[in-house]
């Protein structure tokens, strides 16, 4: 009888199992601390995809992430250059095949798409909208078809590079991103990390048909690639369309990014120059960080919140409260694995004297353990910020994507809020003896137009030339000003 | 960074923190008329987040003052007679909750949003802070030189002082004229008494009302939002003075003098539109169709993807805030390649007359309406949304179209309609315009432009002017 029972419950379970159609199958399932679902599952060809069904409002965000950034694009015998990656970026919203040039931004905004761009870093590109959930399997098809089919034809790929060139003139306008520029070819001296995203005017105007065809094919793969749905949809519905646009595409031989290890700085690099477009000097301090995966970036993101999320933030109590600055933030990097802090100055304020209050913050950090009251402060301001974002479809899916571009985890970012209960203020003060050095940091001083510049440079000896535009992290393809 | 920037209230309306205090001798509960709460309730959300909107704002600033509602919304979160700043921040930080506070010409919001337990406890911070303010005296001093830092940090970016020039010319004589952030001569003559002034007379019951977006029933919070109404005087309600944009007499180009920019920001401006004009809704499908909508406007087809001469192209009616009692100013702005700058700006204008007089096409109408309807929903994604909608209702006297009302509404509008509507609200020029750049550079591109235009057509440079006077 017991024997009997057993078989029927597993019959029950064997034909209680939904047929799963061919082409894809299950490969997990978490469930995050607000009582959601994560569904992971892969096609054949290798392309991944991560659902959260959502039924608040008959709304789905929408998204597509490539592990392919400007670092796989240097790191390519085949290009060698930096900037395809975001010129690319730029060309999938132009014609297919099938499809002419504008057809894709007519019938998706036609859909009533919303928050529609795309975006290029180091490591990863992403394309992005939220629809109406009826519309969802015409978005698929035209999101399958840009990514298999699309059209290069060196009369697009000229328009294009016309829009990029204005997009990193507008950067080079930006004292920020000239300082940022100067603060990653000082840290990173092997890696491709010291190159900016977008390239130079030079590389841009200087990409082939042939070139963005070599890299389409290799990086543009299925098994380089994952969907993000969140919202309103389900496995049964979302997966057979995602099998029937998708499947279709062959699995591509993906080129081994071996990224070139930076050594530590063995002596403090600073670089101080003027900006054109600055009328006040900018701080930028970098500090190498921890891996991602490592549990020093949970710490990490404790104390970045520490010295510079909320009023109470000791970083902005000194600079900004003082009058010594506008603004400040303090925030780690998950690739490049550094921990950099920027400080805008205020009119007449120089930036040594913003130097001079990180060192005593961080060196108060490092001899004496911060209080419970400041820990807890900490974390909750952090908390706040996931709950917050989480509610929201696209940022749900972005805070995903973002870390699983980073680490290949996608529960990584939950992970880390999850661990910070354990974070004691000991743990505080070990992680900023370990990565606070001075020694070990790069300092960029922008100076105000007009206002000479202390050359303060030690320049390490394989420093890369300096590159005419600035670096853009999360290159956006933006819409308009 | 949750920090707040100052950078942003001058035009989007969009500010920062506040704090109360001593001097304002308000009785413990006054009587007057019941606060009106717009609730929506959530049970998933993991947060509350609480707005208290006066309908008050840097309207009322006293004049050769502007600032005044700024600093005092900014104050009020730096102390209360119970709490130093210190001791209210982080009271409010630790229990993971976060207060600001944004004023815009006829509105001083304070919005908090804190993890869903400790929603009551925060509540009682936010009375704390709205009802009994310390108004303390080095508090204000720092808070004053942070504005100013702030303002002066405008010059730093180039869209920033395109629209100061803009407004100082737009809105030139009346107190538009500078920003309701407030300039470093303004604000250096606002006194603490200034403030208390201010929020005795303009933070009142009758100017206020609450939203709530919260999975906490809305019965166990309703006393602790009256608690704060309640402190208050009653008061009457604020008046909010129309002050229209000035048009001038021909095409008025200004360059804001910042030499060896990459690139040339720019914005043509005239008179927009009201909230309550009924043309929003057919000249809200036409700007959608000429500048608006982004990668399928006409502005964005033409002068990015098919010409590549900017990477920035748009319009809009106000940039970053929804339309108010107030005329809106209607800009049209882009970032080209310097080399490119003459030309834009003059195919800018080339289309802007083909859509003023000829309206637009059939096909565009369609796409637009689709779209429009179609994301008509993301109007109402959250609880947030809903009760921000509410918030704009209750503001302006707008109804909330239901999406069948709505899509009623836009699919009855015709091209007939939007240009008439154009017509009424428009014209083919003149302009106000600002370019940002060297004034040198600027005026032989545009030279090169117009040589076959005759002399009494051409745009010249009517005014050069440096970013210092932008901001004192």
């Amino acid at each position: 009888m017991a024997i009997r029972v057993r078989i029927a419950i597993f019959c029950s379970l064997i034909f209680a199992a939904p047929a799963l159609p061919e082409g894809y199958q299950k490969v997990g399932e978490r469930r995050i601390f607000n009582g959601e679902t994560i569904l992971e599952y892969r096609l054949t060809n290798g392309l991944g995809v991560l659902l959260v069904p959502r039924h608040q409002a008959p709304l789905v965000s929408y998204q597509v992430w490539l592990k392919v950034g400007s670092i796989h694009e240097k790191l390519d015998p085949a290009l060698g250059k930096t900037g395809l990656a975001h010129l690319f970026e730029h060309m999938m919203f132009r014609g297919t095949m099938t499809r002419p040039d504008g057809e894709f931004d007519r019938l998706t905004i036609e859909m009533g798409a919303q928050g529609q761009n795309a975006t290029t870093s180091y490591y990863r590109t992403n394309y992005f909208q939220s629809i109406p959930s009826r519309h969802l399997e015409k978005l698929i098809e035209l999101e399958a078809d840009r990514v298999s089919n699309l059209k290069l034809t060196e009369e697009i790929l000229e328009k294009e590079k016309g829009a990029v060139v204005g997009e990193l003139r507008r950067l080079m306008d930006s004292p920020g991103r000239a300082a940022q520029e100067e603060l990653f070819s000082l840290m990173f001296t092997q890696s491709p990390f010291r190159f900016n995203v977008i390239g130079t005017e030079q590389e841009i105007r200087g990409f082939t048909v042939p070139e963005a065809q070599h890299f389409y094919k290799t990086f543009y793969a299925p098994n380089n690639a994952t969907v993000i749905v969140v919202g309103d949809t389900e496995e049964s519905q979302l997966l057979p369309w995602l099998v029937k646009y998708y499947g279709g595409m062959p699995r591509q031989q993906l080129p081994a990014a071996n990224v070139p290890s930076d050594p530590l700085l063995k002596k403090e690099v600073r670089k101080s120059f003027s900006h054109p477009q600055a009328t006040s000097e900018l701080l930028m301090v970098g500090y190498p960080g921890p891996e991602i995966n490592s549990p020093e970036a949970v710490v990490a993101s404790i104390v970045s919140s520490h010295l510079s999320t909320g009023m109470e933030s000791v970083l902005r109590k000194k600079l900004v409260d003082s009058g010594i600055a506008v603004s400040v933030s303090a925030a780690p990097y998950g690739q490049p694995a550094l921990f950099q802090l920027s400080v805008q100055l205020a009119e007449g304020k120089a930036s040594e004297a913003g130097l001079k209050i990180i060192e005593q913050e961080l060196n108060h950090l490092k001899n004496s353990p911060v209080s419970k009251e400041s820990l807890e402060r900490a974390i909750n301001q952090d908390r706040l910020s996931l709950y917050s974002d989480i509610s929201n479809d696209a940022s749900l899916a972005q805070w995903m994507g973002e870390y699983f571009a980073l680490c290949g985890n996608y529960m990584r970012g939950f992970e880390i809020i999850d661990a910070f209960k354990k974070v004691s203020a000991k743990d505080v003060q070990i992680f900023s003896k370990k990565y606070f050095q001075n020694s070990n940091r790069a300092v960029v001083m922008v100076r105000a137009n007009g206002q000479t510049a202390p050359v303060e440079t030690v320049a390490p000896k394989e420093k890369p030339s300096p590159q005419s535009s600035p670096p853009a992290k999360k290159s956006k393809r933006g819409r308009k000003g | 960074m949750r920090t707040t920037s100052l950078l942003g209230s001058f035009l989007l309306g969009t500010a920062s923190v506040v704090s109360l205090s001593l001097h304002a001798a308000k009785p413990a509960v006054q009587e007057g008329p019941p606060l009106k709460v717009l609730y929506e309730g959530d049970p998933k959300l993991l947060t509350t987040h609480v707005q208290m909107v006066f309908k008050t704002g840097s309207i009322q600033d006293p004049a050769k003052k502007r600032g005044t509602a700024l600093l005092l919304s900014e104050l009020l979160l730096r102390g209360t007679r119970e709490a130093s700043r210190t001791e209210f921040q982080t009271a409010l930080e630790r229990m993971g909750g976060t207060l600001n506070a944004s004023q815009a010409h006829d509105q001083i919001v304070f919005s908090g949003e804190v993890i869903q337990e400790k929603t009551v406890p925060f509540l009682k911070l936010m009375e704390a802070a709205i009802a009994r303010p310390s108004f303390d005296k080095r508090e204000f001093e720092a808070l004053r030189t942070e504005a100013i830092n702030a303002i002066n940090s405008y010059k730093n970016s180039n869209g920033m002082l395109a629209m100061l020039a803009l407004y100082r010319k737009m809105y030139a004589g009346t107190l538009f004229e500078i920003p309701g952030t407030g300039n470093t001569t303004s604000l250096k003559a606002i006194q603490l008494t200034d403030l208390v002034q201010y929020y005795n007379q303009n933070l009142t019951q009758s100017n206020l009302f609450a939203t709530v977006a919260s999975p906490v029933p809305e019965a166990k919070l309703r006393k602790h939002l009256e608690a704060i109404s309640r402190a208050l005087p009653v008061g009457n309600p604020a008046k909010d003075t129309l002050i229209p944009p000035k048009m001038p007499a021909k095409n008025t180009l200004i360059v804001v003098k910042k030499p060896k920019t990459a690139t040339g920001t720019m914005i043509l401006a005239q008179n927009g539109l009201r909230a309550t004009d009924e043309e929003r809704y057919p000249l809200g499908v036409g700007d959608f169709i000429f500048g608006g909508s982004g990668f399928v406007s006409r502005l964005f087809t033409i002068i990015r993807s098919d010409l590549g001469w900017t990477y920035a192209i748009g319009s809009t009616y106000l940039p970053g805030r929804s339309l108010s009692a107030q005329v809106s100013p209607y800009f049209i702005s882009a970032t080209p390649l310097v080399e490119y700058s003459a030309k834009a700006f003059f195919k800018v204008q080339e289309l802007w007359n083909q859509y003023v007089k000829k309206g637009v096409t059939a096909k565009e109408l369609a796409t637009a309406q689709q779209s429009l309807i179609n994301s008509y929903a993301f109007t109402f994604e959250s609880a947030k949304d809903r009760a921000g909608n509410r918030a704009y209702s209750e503001l302006y006297g707008v109804p909330i179209l239901s999406p069948e009302d709505y899509t009623k509404k836009i699919m009855s509008i015709s091209e007939k309609e939007i240009l008439a509507a154009l017509a009424s609200k428009h014209t083919t020029g003149p302009w106000w315009a600002v370019m940002v750049g060297d004034p040198e550079q600027i005026g032989s591109l545009l030279a090169e432009e117009q040589k076959e235009t005759p002399a009494e057509n051409r745009w010249v440079i009517d005014e050069v002017v440096l970013p210092d006077s932008l901001t004192e």
